[in-house]
């Protein structure tokens, strides 16, 4: 198990290496910083001047090296905009970003499993039929559609729910959360709905499918020969079955729902990563977009290990390896 | 004697209605089984012996149904209990053990857990009870070092040992009446062995009945007291073993005996029956064996397809067998 993990860390290092070269030669592609920090009619010898402060006059290679010399000691650089570490700045909004995605993931997985199983035990009745329709509409609405719906209706029409913003902040456990107060809650439901929509739908589908499958095994028949009642056969012994691949999908989910949470952020005006990063783009804010990426595969890295780890509690046939 | 009979099987159909039409896999059979016998229902793959011992469970799903019938377990009707008490009956005193113990065993349980839970269920054990009786019914289904089996996974454990888990799982909670459908078909002969011997010991000690599922008539004949012969959803011949091994009526029975493997006879080639079982979504009126038979008859198309009797212990659906009997009735006369 130990060794396993250490393997798994030493791969995840390999493929960070490799994110780190194609990203460093996609933003040099990807214009020039100085041009947008300095206005139009800049001076020759100021734009110089800030490009040997930002270390842009030497040469590529010697860039990256840099690059890479400080960014093993943490060290992404200086924001070019705010003038604070670029990495600070990312980790300050992640834990907004992981909140909402948590929240996102609760939500899918709380709605998607007991519909995905119901439709999958009676898929004749109306009701299936209804959840398998709506998860079909779920997975095609695009983000920003349904969550300027939802602020249509909730907010708009029926004045339920706020619209924008983080609301009130608990502390629980030493984290800082919106999910511990009734306000907070109260603003994180739409955003993580909308940034949830798609991961129910889907998952709806896939736990459906994969009980389906579960449920046509012999070992299920013989549970219900051996005279089990329903709740047994079908959670105890059909659900841990079906729960390998919707493990797979939930963590891969976390991963892009924490990269991809951008528009949502948007929308909401949800203080977090996806809102930095878009803002940084636009200003070519260099270390600020390498950090990010950073953090981004470091976390996909992260949960790709805890997802195998986590078939092994659901599969004792696999071997760790 | 005449022994209790603890189930009665009364004009079972079950059918499923498929896209490309109804297949008749069960179509009216009567049976019964009496206390602490051995029962062996034979055929060819596809006969309806499976659908037979599922629908006596009522384990059958859409699109298949029983249609109509009735199952009597020591008089009740198991057609006409309700949901709760029908799991009352399954695994507690109705059990069943099937083909292939490699997916009979949930992969993601382990044998304690799987084997646990029904004594819970069942007799309402606590835990603790139930964890021991569990090693106990493990021993004696002859697992070495139980206590640690108990936390292995099905992955962990050969064929042979899976199905001896099974075993004791049917066995768990004392059950009157065991269907055991093809329980060594999967296995390889000397375990085969294995298995048939312990299921023989175990149940004569406690008087259950057993309903043994096979399409080898070699192997039943090892082990049955009665044997109950099917072909294409029908019951074409129900007897005592001894007399349908020495004197078969029907020709499909005498196909299926002139098919086994004599060791000590030097045969050139096994007999085996020509053609194919029609197909269950077109079955033809009268006997259904007709296109195989080579003694088959004008009488044969309308045939009604009932059991005849031959003598006390031994009945069949053959005309030639019906014929027969009309000779000897003639010839006594
Ligand atoms: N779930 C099912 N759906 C459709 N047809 C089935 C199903 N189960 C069994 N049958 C049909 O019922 C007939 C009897 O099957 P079965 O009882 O399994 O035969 P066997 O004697 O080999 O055990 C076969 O024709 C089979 O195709
Ligand atoms: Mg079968």
């Amino acid at each position: 198990m130990l060794i396993y993990t250490g393997k798994r860390i030493w791969q995840t290092l390999i493929v960070l290496f490799a994110v780190s070269i194609i990203v460093f030669i996609m933003i040099n592609i990807n214009g020039d910083p100085v041009q947008t920090l300095l206005p139009p009619d800049a001076e020759p010898w100021a734009v110089e001047e800030l490009r040997e402060t930002l270390g842009l006059n030497k040469p590529l290679y010697v860039q990256y090296f840099n690059f890479i010399k400080n960014a093993i000691k943490g060290d992404m650089g200086i924001s070019y905009y705010q003038q604070v570490p670029a990495l600070r700045l990312v980790l300050e909004r992640l834990p907004k970003t992981m909140e909402l995605a948590v929240a996102a993931i609760l939500i899918s997985i709380i709605i998607a499993i007991p519909a995905g199983m119901y439709a999958a035990i009676k898929p004749e009745s109306i009701l299936s039929k209804l959840i398998m329709f709506s998860s079909l509409a779920g997975i095609s609405l695009p983000t920003f559609l349904s969550g300027i719906l939802l602020i249509l209706i909730f907010a708009v029409n029926f004045s339920l729910l706020p619209s924008s913003g983080r609301g009130e902040i608990a502390q629980f456990l030493g984290i800082h959360s919106s999910l511990f107060t009734l306000d907070g809650l109260k603003h994180i439901i739409m955003p993580a709905a909308t940034l949830g929509l798609y991961m129910v739908a889907m998952l709806i589908r896939l736990v459906r499918a994969g009980m389906q499958e579960v449920l046509k095994q012999d070992y299920i028949l013989f549970t219900r020969a051996k005279g089990m009642p329903a709740k047994i056969v079908y959670i105890r012994h059909a659900l841990k079955n079906t729960m390998i691949p919707v493990i797979t999908v939930i963590g891969l989910q976390l991963g892009r729902l924490i990269a991809f949470s951008m528009i949502t952020e948007k929308i909401f005006a949800w203080p977090g990563m996806g809102k930095l990063i878009l803002d940084s783009i636009n200003r070519l804010d260099r270390p600020v977009i390498m950090s990010y990426i950073l953090i981004i595969a470091v976390l996909f890295a992260a949960i790709n290990l805890v997802v195998d780890l986590l078939y092994y509690y659901f599969d004792p046939r696999i071997e760790l390896g | 004697m005449q022994r209790e009979k603890i189930l009665e099987v009364k004009n079972l159909k079950t059918f499923f209605n498929t896209k490309d039409g109804v297949i008749k896999a069960v179509n009216g059979v009567n049976f019964d089984l009496e206390k602490g016998e051995i029962l062996g229902i034979v055929g060819e793959s596809g006969a309806g012996k499976s659908v037979t011992g599922f629908s006596l469970l009522r384990l059958i799903d859409p699109p298949g149904e029983i249609l109509e019938g009735s199952i009597k377990f020591k008089g009740q009707d198991l057609m006409k209990i309700n949901k709760r008490n029908m799991n009352k009956i399954r695994g507690k005193k109705i059990s069943m053990i099937f083909q292939d113990p490699m997916a009979s065993l949930n992969p993601v349980l382990t044998i304690g857990q799987q084997l646990i839970e029904v004594l819970q269920f069942h007799l309402n054990y606590s835990r603790k009870k139930a964890r021991n009786r569990a090693v106990e019914l493990l021993n004696m289904v002859g697992i070495s070092s139980p206590e640690k089996r108990m936390k292995h996974y099905p992955n962990q454990l050969s064929g042979g040992m899976r199905q001896r888990v099974v075993v004791a799982i049917a066995l768990a909670s004392d059950p009157e009446v065991i269907i055991a459908d093809e329980p060594t078909t999967a296995l390889d002969v000397t375990i085969q062995a294995q298995i048939i011997g312990l299921m023989k010991n175990l149940i004569k000690d406690r008087q259950t009945s057993l309903i043994f599922i096979t399409h080898d008539l070699a192997l039943v004949s090892e082990i049955a007291d009665r044997i109950l012969v099917m072909y294409a959803g029908d019951i074409i011949e129900y007897g005592s073993k001894e007399s349908i091994i020495s004197n078969p009526a029907h020709p499909y029975t005498q196909g299926l005996i002139n098919s086994i493997p004599v060791l000590d006879k030097d045969q050139k080639r096994l007999k085996q029956i020509k053609g194919l079982m029609p197909s269950p979504l077109d079955l033809p009126e009268g006997c259904k064996f007709r296109s195989r038979c080579s003694k088959k008859t004008d009488y044969c198309k309308n045939n009604d397809n009932k059991l005849k009797k031959i003598n006390n212990n031994h009945y069949s659906t053959c005309s030639e067998a019906y014929q027969l009997q009309k000779e000897l009735i003639a010839g006594v006369g």
